[in-house]
């Protein structure tokens, strides 16, 4: 008797056991896959020297400042400036301007409107107002606003060095040519050099600031971000920045090819700061409420200038003069409170503090 | 014992035994060495045409989802407010088809060479989904920034999504063609092992006559010519299906296959067209110009070796869409020193306002229904040959066991004469 209870025991834990679930395989450990831009680069990509901008000949002969004074211009009986570049231009009814559309304040594209605006845009329309002897109303024919694409927009220049660079590379055809680049392009030895260009007076200079999420800790400079990325537009002056200070400041640099990326990342906690010229930060900022911005007044920045070909001296010394005279009649720094001033306030931004003045211009003739 | 075994089948009537013994053996090993060989190839073009046609045509979905809504996702902010929740709503029913092609791909290939690749393709939809939905809110508050999310989510498209779904997609069709045409070869082993028996059968023939002086054994030779029956169909049947998997296959290779890489071209070229608009970069031109080449060059070749018929009718209108699409982007092909104006261009790339489609979908719409036209046509062709071996195993297995039957039943007579 006791056997066969033993048995039937047997049996049912048997049953038990096999109509049990077999133990479930252990899941495989997964993490999301990380999606980043094109072109991100970390550690932060610097530009390559040019080796003729490390002497002090070659500085002195390639040097950005160097522009050509407006008093040379050729004027015929009317008093009107005339020159090759000038009267082509005139003659073909067209001025091509390079601009960016992604840098509020300096120029974008209003989505809304279609239209282009900004402290950049004011200038070229007063440059072509000049041009063709009075205010354009928009959408004027006569006036092309092309936007260059990223990486390529001082080869959009009629210059020798630019001709054999486009012979080299024939994708380049697609570059449009343009009489002008008015980019936020500041004036470098590399782009003198590189593409033969030369700039017109400075319309701008600005130091660096520093763009962060708003919070409770403090990030008022590189030092207290020790171990954070922060984030530049590859091949500027900004990542080269960000690379010096890093022994010191213990920052990790990242590099992506434009500096809206740069909010980009931020927002979606990629990085932990952008750090760039402080009117580019500014136009940044208005796009997300949510960040913080410090303006690193003596740091980094440097002077952007309008880039055209430097065999167009006619229009080299035109548009000097149309700065000589926005500077002049107050347009200019008028233009600058609207965009760098005025609009951050209307934003609800707080006091931006006064704009960099702009530096005495010397020309070198 | 033996020895009385070796005595026995040294005697006539032992001879006639093992003989009766070995026919029965062999024709029933063929019966079953044929009906395997059978059921393996009706099992592959089973798999062909279930399986494999579906995770084809999922992959080709997969891709066309993801390219279109690379193309509406910058569309939808070229276009006023008023028209861009028309493309929105667009952009999410590509992607819900997407995942509906992804589960459907997950689903059949469970485990298979392809389901890693399914997975990180799935894996990637939620941040690209993400990326696209904040880039538009950015850009409706007017915020340029939107514009690096488009950018980023059309280049992890681009560059990854749609790269994969290519390789998905040219995994399945060689899986597919390499099961069509192993399903069709011949069996050659059987057909060796027929003659075999044949033989057999002959020489027990021939044994019968020399001992016995009968002329004919019925049953031996009604067992020979079963088994001829089906040692001879088998071949036909494999030669039929053969002819209609080729049919199958070269529909899809040299049909389908450049249809389909022209369609997905066009996806891409209708993105090229916003990229240039929203963030330009250098070899956005370039690559549009070719992209409209090569979309001609593929359906030219299609039509070389499509039929005549309504979906070569499609084809045709897809080239001629095509023509018209070539000549209104010339203008932003042609002329980099006088560029369009920016309303210009918008009014050029997006689509037309009211139900009007762009060239651009109406190249996409013809290529569609002449893919899905021939896809069906080839499916067929893969169901004929299914179709030519439906129910031959039981046949083959039916004639040999009544080739065994036989044989013995023509032995057994002989075999008993020499008990009585």
């Amino acid at each position: 008797m006791r056997a066969r209870a033993g048995l039937v025991a047997a049996a049912l834990t048997l049953l038990v056991a096999g109509c049990s679930a077999p133990a479930p395989a252990p899941q495989e450990e997964r993490t999301a896959p990380l999606v980043l831009p094109d072109g991100y680069s970390d550690p932060g990509l610097e530009a390559t020297l040019v080796p003729e901008c490390g002497t002090p000949e070659g500085r002195a002969q390639y040097n950005p400042r160097r522009t050509l004074n407006p008093a040379g211009l050729t004027r015929d009986a009317a008093g009107t400036p005339t020159g090759p570049k000038l009267d082509k231009i005139r003659e073909d009814g067209l001025l091509v301007v390079g601009v960016s559309q992604t840098t509020p304040l300096l120029s974008r594209r209003n989505q809304a409107t279609g239209r282009m605006e900004g402290y950049e845009i004011d200038i070229i329309n007063r440059i072509a107002a000049e041009l063709f002897g009075g205010p354009l109303p928009p959408d004027d024919p006569r006036l092309r606003l092309v936007t260059m694409p990223t990486g390529s927009r001082l080869l959009a220049l009629d210059t020798d060095k630019n001709d054999v660079e486009r012979q080299k590379t024939p994708e380049l055809a697609e570059v449009p040519e343009v009489d002008m680049v008015v980019a936020d392009v500041t004036l470098t030895c590399n782009r003198v050099f590189t593409h033969d260009v030369m700039y017109s007076s400075p319309y701008l200079t600005t130091n660096a600031g520093l763009l962060t999420r708003t919070g409770a800790e403090r990030r008022d400079s590189l030092a207290d971000l020790y171990g954070q990325k922060v984030c530049a537009a590859s091949a500027t002056t900004s990542i080269a920045d960000l690379t010096a200070a890093r022994p010191n400041t213990g920052i990790v640099p990242v590099s992506v090819p434009d500096s809206s990326e740069c909010l980009m990342l931020l927002q979606r906690g990629l990085v932990d700061a952008v750090y760039t010229d402080f009117p580019i930060l500014q136009g940044l900022q208005l796009q997300d409420p949510g960040t913080a911005l410090v303006d690193l007044r003596g740091q980094g920045g440097g002077e952007a200038g309008i880039a055209m070909s430097k065999d167009h001296q006619d229009l080299i010394r035109f548009v000097n003069g149309v700065l000589d005279e926005m500077r002049a009649d107050g347009t200019l720094v008028a233009s600058r409170n609207r965009w760098f001033v005025d609009e951050v306030r209307a934003a609800g931004l707080g006091d931006p503090g006064p704009p960099l003045d702009l530096p005495p211009v010397s020309y070198i003739d | 014992m033996r020895e009385r075994f070796s005595a026995y089948l040294r005697r006539t009537e032992g001879r006639l035994a093992l003989i009766a013994a070995l026919t029965a053996v062999s024709t029933i090993v063929l019966g079953l060495v044929g009906m395997t060989v059978l059921r393996d190839r009706q099992a592959l073009l089973d798999d062909a045409v279930d399986r494999r046609g579906a995770l084809t045509s999922a992959a080709l979905d997969i891709y066309r989802t993801f390219a279109d809504a690379d193309a509406t996702s910058l569309d939808a902010v070229l276009v006023d407010q008023q028209r861009s929740p028309g493309l929105q709503r667009k952009f999410r029913e590509d992607i819900f088809d997407a995942v509906d092609a992804l589960r459907e791909a997950a689903s059949r290939d469970a485990g298979g060479s392809s389901s890693e690749r399914v997975r990180r393709l799935t894996d990637l939809v939620p941040q690209y989904v993400q990326l696209v939905e904040v880039g538009w809110s950015a850009s409706r508050n007017n915020h340029p920034v939107g514009t690096s999310y488009l950018s980023q989510a059309s280049s992890l498209v681009r560059d990854t999504i749609l790269k994969d779904a290519d390789e998905l997609h040219d995994e399945q069709i060689k899986a597919l063609t390499e099961a069509q045409r192993n399903a069709s070869e011949h069996a050659w082993f059987t057909y060796l092992l027929g003659v075999v028996v044949l033989f057999i059968l002959y020489r027990s023939q021939r044994f019968l006559f020399a001992r016995t002086r009968r002329k004919v054994n019925i049953g031996l030779l009604a067992a020979t010519a079963l088994t001829a029956i089906a040692v001879l169909w088998l071949p036909i049947a494999l030669l039929v299906s053969s002819g209609n998997a080729e049919d199958s296959i070269v529909k899809r290779e040299q049909v389908v296959a450049p249809l389909a890489e022209a369609r997905n071209v066009g996806r891409s070229a209708d993105g090229n067209e916003a990229r240039i608009l929203i963030y330009p970069s250098v070899g956005d031109i370039k690559a549009l110009e070719n992209d409209l080449k090569k979309i001609g060059a593929l359906i030219e070749e299609a039509r070389r070796f499509a039929e005549p018929g309504p979906d070569r009718d499609r084809v045709d209108q897809a080239a001629w869409a095509l023509q018209s699409w070539t000549e209104i982007d010339t203008a932003l092909i042609k002329t980099p020193n006088e560029p369009l104006t920016y309303p210009e261009t918008v009014a050029l790339v997006t689509p037309p306002v009211g139900d009007e489609k762009s060239y651009a979908e109406q190249v996409d719409e013809h290529l569609t229904a002449a893919i899905s036209g021939y896809t069906r046509s080839s499916a067929e062709s893969t169901a004929s040959a299914r179709a030519a071996l439906n129910g031959l195993d039981i046949v083959f297995a039916l004639l040999m066991g009544g080739a065994a039957v036989a044989a013995v039943a023509g032995l057994w007579p002989r075999i008993a004469e020499y008990y009585r």
